[in-house]
């Protein structure tokens, strides 16, 4: 028998020693109850059915990303801008659900992203500024929406997941809205 | 003698959870096996053992009795950590870290911990194996499932698997010297 032969036998000898039940360090049941209980509790509130900001995150996330390429193909045929309200497209502050801060990293970038971002928006077409607004609204509220289920049930690792893909999507509209009107003229340059 | 617990006398229609309850006592220590050994992370582990009940629990009229409770728990765990380790991987380094203190070695002392039957080292070793390396080592080495089956399970090619376990007891034996 080889020396390689030797040690596979032994990791083989040690490996099937390992044992195949780990008790959890505490008991994980009364948070698996508290879920169950309060997924019920979801299910019989009509009003607030399954995770609508799913698939309405994904069409957002599409939406903008497709209305920021055509404006950026129209170039120059863009209609002058007009006046934005504020309100929907304001930062909001950012969690990450009850307990859990968001990294200094992100909280930079999307600092850096949102600084000017009314000017930015300014410099975009009437309708495709609506657009973006409508669909950062959306996000926001689905964040927000997550946030509030997560107060709920918080140690839900899915909902911890979607609310950081909600992140992620608001990030990506930021930035693909920074690189667009990037390559536009702003309002006090025309 | 262990009574095994019936899932479907688990009503989840009217919210009898006391029968399901018993099956969290019955299979929780394996189940968490798997999902400490697949992350690599106590808390990570903590919170896949419990999605995998929730998720068990919403899905228990799907469960027809074909295979046996465990297998099929076992199965939506497996899931659990495989959309863990790809949430992971999504995750900017940097940018949303979310603080796991334990995350260096899920295995580090801990009073409730049993120190008896524990192969630490080899625990350890396989904690820091490649996440492509540990997922087969941990479902076809430890928990049994053929080469055929960790693969569907990992949605690669068998051969992959294969050369992904050779990678995982080269590196074992490499760092268990």
């Amino acid at each position: 028998m080889t020396e390689h032969d030797e040690k596979s036998r032994l990791l083989d000898e040690r490996l099937s020693k390992l044992p195949a039940e780990i008790p959890p360090g505490r008991d994980l049941w009364p948070e698996i109850a508290a879920r169950i209980d309060a997924g019920r509790r979801r299910a019989h509130r009509p009003s607030r059915g399954a995770s609508w900001w799913r698939p309405v995150l994904a069409a957002a996330s599409v939406a903008v990303v497709a209305v920021l390429a055509t404006n950026l193909r129209r170039g120059d045929e863009s209609p002058q801008p007009e006046t934005v309200p504020a309100g929907p497209a304001s930062p909001v502050a950012a969690t990450f659900g009850p307990g859990h801060e968001l990294g200094g990293g992100y909280l930079a970038a999307r600092a850096g992203l949102t600084d000017d971002l009314e000017r930015r928006l300014e410099a975009l077409p009437p309708e495709t500024r609506e657009t973006v607004l409508e669909n950062l609204a959306t996000i926001r509220r689905a964040t927000a929406e997550i946030n509030a289920a997560l107060g709920e049930d918080p140690a839900n690792v899915l909902l911890q997941h979607q609310l950081l893909a909600a992140y992620q999507d608001e990030l990506s509209v930021l930035a693909n809205l920074q690189r667009v009107t990037g390559r536009l003229p702003m309002r006090n340059e025309l | 003698m262990r009574v095994s617990a019936d899932p479907r006398r688990s009503d989840r229609r009217s919210g009898d959870t006391v029968a399901f309850e018993r099956l969290y006592r019955e299979h929780a220590g394996r189940i968490h096996a798997l999902c400490l050994r697949m992350t690599g992370s106590r808390a990570a582990a903590e919170d896949c053992v419990q999605e995998t009940f929730v998720r068990a629990w919403q899905n228990l009229d799907g469960f027809e009795g074909r295979s046996a409770f465990g297998t099929w728990l076992h199965r939506i765990a497996v899931n659990c950590v495989l959309g863990w380790q790809r949430a992971e991987s999504r995750r900017p380094s940097g940018h949303l870290a979310i603080v796991d203190p334990d995350r260096p070695d899920p295995w580090g002392a801990d009073p409730q911990t049993p120190d008896t039957g524990f192969d630490l080292d080899l625990e350890r070793a396989i904690a820091t194996l490649p996440e492509g390396a540990r997922n087969v080592l941990v479902l076809h080495t430890i928990g049994g499932y053929s080469h055929e089956e960790t693969a569907a399970v990992l949605g690669i090619a068998v051969g992959t698997c294969k050369a992904q376990l050779h990678r995982a007891r080269r590196l074992l034996e490499a760092r268990l010297q």
